[in-house]
């Protein structure tokens, strides 16, 4: 029996296609309270004063709390972040006090009753504005803000939070031997996650000393580190708890409303509070993904082969670091892209602005790092009159080459790229050096490619867990720390259980939430990781089981253990399966017929350690940033409008070296996602702000995403080059379906406009001012 | 949600109704008339009205009336724009209000709400402004109801006097025999807020046109109809009516130079679709 490889259906999807799954708002208890934010209208102002003595007095209200009452900072690698702005207010939506009463509507009838007095400072709009010579600073003194978790390097006196360097080979014959180069400007907006769920978090504090936390987060057990670590509480008596979350796209690994609500609680006597973002407030006032602007420069021989890439990079990180630093070396790290590149140099700076602060989205920043170096690309093409899949095969990085942080790459570690962009080749009917096509009229059809790779920056320490029990009919429970957002975790984790036992995944029982209470830690659920990290603990704790069945088994079959295998349900003697035991005469323990019992509960136990990581080097970048790579080629088809330049994207498709693919079904669905999101950057999304810093797409009525309808037709196809370490080979994919999408959008259009789009999101308007300069 | 309290009332004649609103705004309540809700109701989840009354005037039968007679078509002011595309009597106006907000918001919005609320476009509005000679209202007012000309209450917006609604508006049944089209252009999503939106007809005197999103509300205009209904080729008369338009919205959907561009090109496009 085989269930790897096989569409299993989501363990989940009966009660939630039903409305019957429960998220984190559908439980409520009696006796909650409720917390309101008041939040800031303003990117940059001084506090003035905070008059909340009209509020106190309005019906309900059991708590006010300002940056007064809170005396410390908050950040993952930077501690430079208030949970309540204190002196001054750093971007529009930045909590600035907080109401905690007995009923939503007195919580935010009260919070409209505070009045706060600012004085307006100028705004920082964008990273290079941040550098700008007078900018205003965001952070007078970020230098002394305590490091948590280094490398991070802020420079007090000016707006760079951090700075990530790579420096390989040697730039001068890098640009000696290339006999074409292109330089090009990017220039990419902030972008919202906008999951279906918006965040939320309840915290309640016992009298024995107990933190009970239940929030929306893909981090219960960085929550619970967090809480132990700001407010001097033993980690065991926090405990956090996630039910199903509905989309969190990286959002909702950072950790901000579980502060602020047991700031609430604590405040209350420990009550039960709820603070739950509006939507409003989910857009503006926790984390967006990075914006970024770049200036790329790369150098090819006349064959095309890349022999030098220099690159700047600059993250507009926010208002707060966040995961910056952690993203700004992701970026450096593969910041040349799939290609082999001898010689590079690369400066990646996260800038603080008068912005949402940014914090991980799907991709950990390669989706606007993979736009400047795909364009870059495909400039390079034209440049050198090549077929834009024929330069990306020539450059193709291959087992033996080195990345940007000098690690030697092999097969197992990074898939075959060449063998996905045949593989689009074919799924495309691509012509080589095919010109855009006039349809008729007005309409020119063009298709853009993309090429992607991408490794998973973890912690050099990340772990994961898996706790098998059985019940006595001999199906099994699996226990472990990753979270289900959407993403297909549980199932996932189920059908690798299955396979190593040889049973039905019908007879593995997930359970859908996250306790840190009784779950093993798993890191975070994040980085696409969890099939591999989560995958090789359920396969260790797999293993410790089948050990404990065959040792039991061996003694009422009187044979070794090692005579002995598992499969569907029973422990049989290899050369002779119908001398058996099944499980569940031997799970919850052995009893002879004569009433004599042996063996006790068999429990697995698994574990997994992330290995051989090392940090990447402050001056030139070298280290190990992830366990391996995943690579793949991705293109879109756009018809293009001359006369008014609106557009119809027409397909969309991604070849993706997935390893060995688990559940195929869920592994498209996974990828057409990613898709979906990457057309809606490339074409709509952009959180935007006024000059003033004032944030303008506050609501889903002005921050535009794809709708059902607006699809394009997607193609998906797997090449599967085993990684070695991994559970049955299988390669991270949860993220990278959109990490090539913007680009090859932005060549498509590129090509069928004979324009450059070099910055997003490429609305009709914008191709038409490219063409026509704006002028009628 | 909505914080603030207020009371509904279900008024079932336009009597009852209007009376309700007075006594309520003597004792001091600021009370709202209620149709589909949808901007009351998203406008008070952010705080941004708190009215202290509702009165819902979607239960008073003759602000339900949909009625395509012989000589005249009837559409009460609490019918929905879906009800109003769904029964198509004028497809004109199908076509113009077929495209505000999006399904599920259009089984809501009523026609009395949309010419009301504050969101500026109102391109339901665009086919009775192109007819406003023959277009007529009728509004509820303390001295009862009164049918008069929709100009002389409507102009892109609404000017009604206190306690005063709109009950019904209704057009000769012989406008469904111009020819007319109507176009919404967007940023770039089909369902958002407009760029802008032009409808236009033609009748043996010549073209006649208004828009949504251009100027800060719905119009008309004179002028521009004698330059559509010039001799010009057509690409010269659009450019020549939109050089008539002053100034134009520069919003986060478009800016006015863009505006200005896909005004000209849809111009037109209309023009060749209504048989100039």
């Amino acid at each position: 029996m085989s269930t790897v490889g096989e569409s299993v259906r989501r363990k989940e999807a009966p009660n939630k296609v039903t409305g019957r799954a429960k998220y984190n708002m559908d439980m409520q208890s009696p006796g909650t309270l409720f917390a309101e934010l008041v939040t800031s209208p303003h990117a940059h102002a001084r506090i003035r004063k905070i008059d909340t003595q009209n509020a106190s007095k309005m019906g309900g209200v059991k708590a006010i709390l300002t940056g007064d009452d809170v005396a410390f900072l908050c950040g993952e690698v930077l501690e430079d972040r208030p949970p309540l702005a204190k002196g001054k207010v750093r971007y529009f939506g930045e909590p600035v006090a907080m109401v905690v009463a007995t009923s939503e509507a007195d919580a935010i009838l009260a919070s409209l009753a505070i009045e706060v007095d600012y004085e307006m400072l100028g705004v920082v709009n964008s990273p290079l504005g941040g550098l700008e010579k007078n900018a205003p600073l965001v952070h007078e003194r970020a230098g002394d803000y305590v490091k948590a978790k280094p490398p991070v390097s802020p420079e007090s006196g000016t707006n760079i939070a951090d700075l990530a360097k790579i420096r390989k080979g040697d730039m001068a014959q890098g640009w000696k031997s290339a006999s074409v180069t292109v330089e090009a400007r990017f220039s990419l907006p902030p972008i919202d996650h906008a999951a279906m769920e918006t965040r939320s978090a309840k915290v309640e504090i016992l009298h024995d000393g107990r933190v009970l936390v239940q929030s929306t987060t893909q981090a219960p057990f960085e929550v619970q580190k967090l809480l132990s670590k700001y407010f001097g509480i033993k980690q065991g008596k926090v405990v956090v708890e996630t039910p199903l979350v509905g989309g969190a796209f990286g959002g909702k690994a950072t950790v901000q409303l579980e502060v602020l609500a047991y700031l609430a609680s604590k405040a209350v006597d420990g009550r039960l509070v709820q603070l739950v973002n509006s939507r409003e407030q989910d857009l503006a006032t926790s984390p967006v993904g990075t914006g970024l602007q770049a200036l790329i420069k790369l150098g090819a021989d006349e064959k095309g082969r890349l022999s030098a890439a220099e690159l700047t990079f600059w993250m507009d990180a926010g208002a707060y670091t966040d995961s910056s630093p952690r993203m700004a070396r992701a970026i450096a790290a593969e910041c040349t892209g799939p290609y082999r590149v001898d010689n590079v140099s690369c400066d990646t700076y996260c800038v603080y602005t008068n912005h949402t602060y940014a914090t991980a989205y799907r991709g950990f920043a390669h989706m606007p790092m993979t736009f400047c170096i795909e364009r870059a690309m495909d400039k390079l093409a034209k440049q050198l009159h090549m077929d834009p899949l024929q330069i990306r095969q020539l450059n193709a990085i291959q087992p033996g080459d080195t990345t940007p942080t000098q690690v030697t790459l092999n097969l197992s570690r990074l898939g075959d790229l060449r063998a996905c962009i045949e593989r689009m080749e074919t799924l495309l009917g691509w012509e080589p050096g095919k010109a855009p096509t006039h349809i008729s009229g007005d309409l020119v059809r063009a298709i853009g490619v993309s090429c992607f790779w991408k490794t998973s920056s973890s912690p050099q320490n990340a772990i994961s867990g898996a706790i098998i029990t059985f019940n006595q009919e001999g199906s099994m429970n699996l226990a472990t720390g990753a979270v289900e957002f959407g993403a297909g975790t549980k199932t996932t984790s189920a059908q690798i259980l299955a396979e190593r036992m040889d049973m039905s995944i019908d007879d593995v029982y997930i359970h859908s939430h996250v306790s840190t209470k009784v779950d093993p830690e798993h890191w975070k659920t994040v980085a696409s990781l969890s099939t591999f990290m989560v995958g090789r603990a359920v396969l260790d704790a797999a293993d410790d089981a089948i050990r404990q069945l065959k040792t039991l088994a061996a003694v009422i079959l009187r044979c070794s253990p090692k005579d002995l295998a598992v499969s569907q349900g029973r422990v049989y003697i290899k050369d002779d399966p119908t001398m058996n035991v099944a499980f569940k005469d031997i799970v919850h323990g052995y009893q002879y017929p004569e009433g004599n019992s042996i063996g006790g509960q068999i429990m697995g136990r698994g574990t997994y350690i992330v290995r051989h990581l090392s940090p990447l080097n402050p001056e030139d970048g070298e280290g190990r940033p992830g366990p391996s790579w995943t690579v793949g080629c991705q293109a879109v088809e756009v018809e293009l409008n001359q006369r008014d330049w609106t557009y119809r994207i027409l397909r969309a498709a991604t070849v993706i070296d997935a390893g060995r693919v688990i559940n195929p079904k869920g592994a498209r669905g996974m990828v057409m996602g990613g898709m979906c999101q990457g057309l809606g950057y490339a074409s709509r999304e952009a959180v935007r702000h006024d000059a003033e810093g004032h944030l303008l797409t506050n609501q889903l009525r002005t921050y535009k995403l794809m709708r059902v309808g607006e699809q394009p037709k997607y193609l998906v196809d797997f090449v599967e080059t085993a990684q070695i370490d991994a559970p049955y080979g299988a390669r991270a994919v949860g993220e990278h379906g959109v990490l090539g999408i913007p680009s090859a959008l932005a060549n498509a259009l590129s090509a069928a406009a004979g324009i450059e789009i070099d910055q997003l999101p490429a609305t009709p308007e914008m191709l038409w001012t490219l063409k026509t300069g704006g002028i009628l | 949600m909505i914080a603030s309290r207020f009371q509904y009332y279900r008024p079932e004649t336009l009597d009852e109704a209007c009376q309700l609103y007075m006594r309520l705004q003597e004792a001091k309540k600021m009370p709202l008339y209620y149709g589909g809700g949808t901007e009351i109701l998203t406008r008070a989840r952010e705080s941004a009205i708190r009215p202290d009354a509702v009165l819902d005037i979607k239960h008073i039968p003759e602000c339900r009336r949909l009625e395509m007679a012989e000589d005249t078509i009837v559409f009460g002011a609490a019918v929905t724009l879906d009800e109003i595309c769904r029964t198509n009597y004028w497809p004109l106006l199908s076509d113009a209000a077929g495209r505000v907000a999006d399904h599920t918001t259009r089984c809501k919005i009523t026609l009395g709400g949309h010419l009301a609320g504050t969101i500026p476009y109102r391109e339901a509005s665009l086919p009775f402004m192109i007819f406003a000679r023959d277009a007529k209202i009728t509004v509820q007012g303390p001295a009862g109801p009164r049918r008069i000309p929709l100009v002389q209450v409507y102009d892109g917006q609404l000017h009604l006097g206190s306690a005063e609604f709109v009950v019904d508006l209704s057009v000769p049944r012989s406008v469904r025999d111009y020819r007319g089209a109507s176009v919404k252009t967007t940023r770039i999503d089909w369902v958002d807020y407009p760029l802008f939106t032009v409808t236009m007809v033609r009748d043996s005197s010549g073209v006649r046109a208004a828009f949504s999103g251009v100027l800060a509300d719905p119009f008309t205009s004179a002028s521009i109809d004698k330059i559509l209904s010039g001799k010009a080729d057509l690409s010269q008369r659009a450019r020549e009516s939109v050089a008539q338009m002053n100034p134009i919205i520069d919003d986060l959907h478009g800016s006015s130079a863009y505006r200005r561009f896909r005004l000209t090109t849809v111009i037109s496009q209309l023009l060749q679709e209504i048989g100039e």
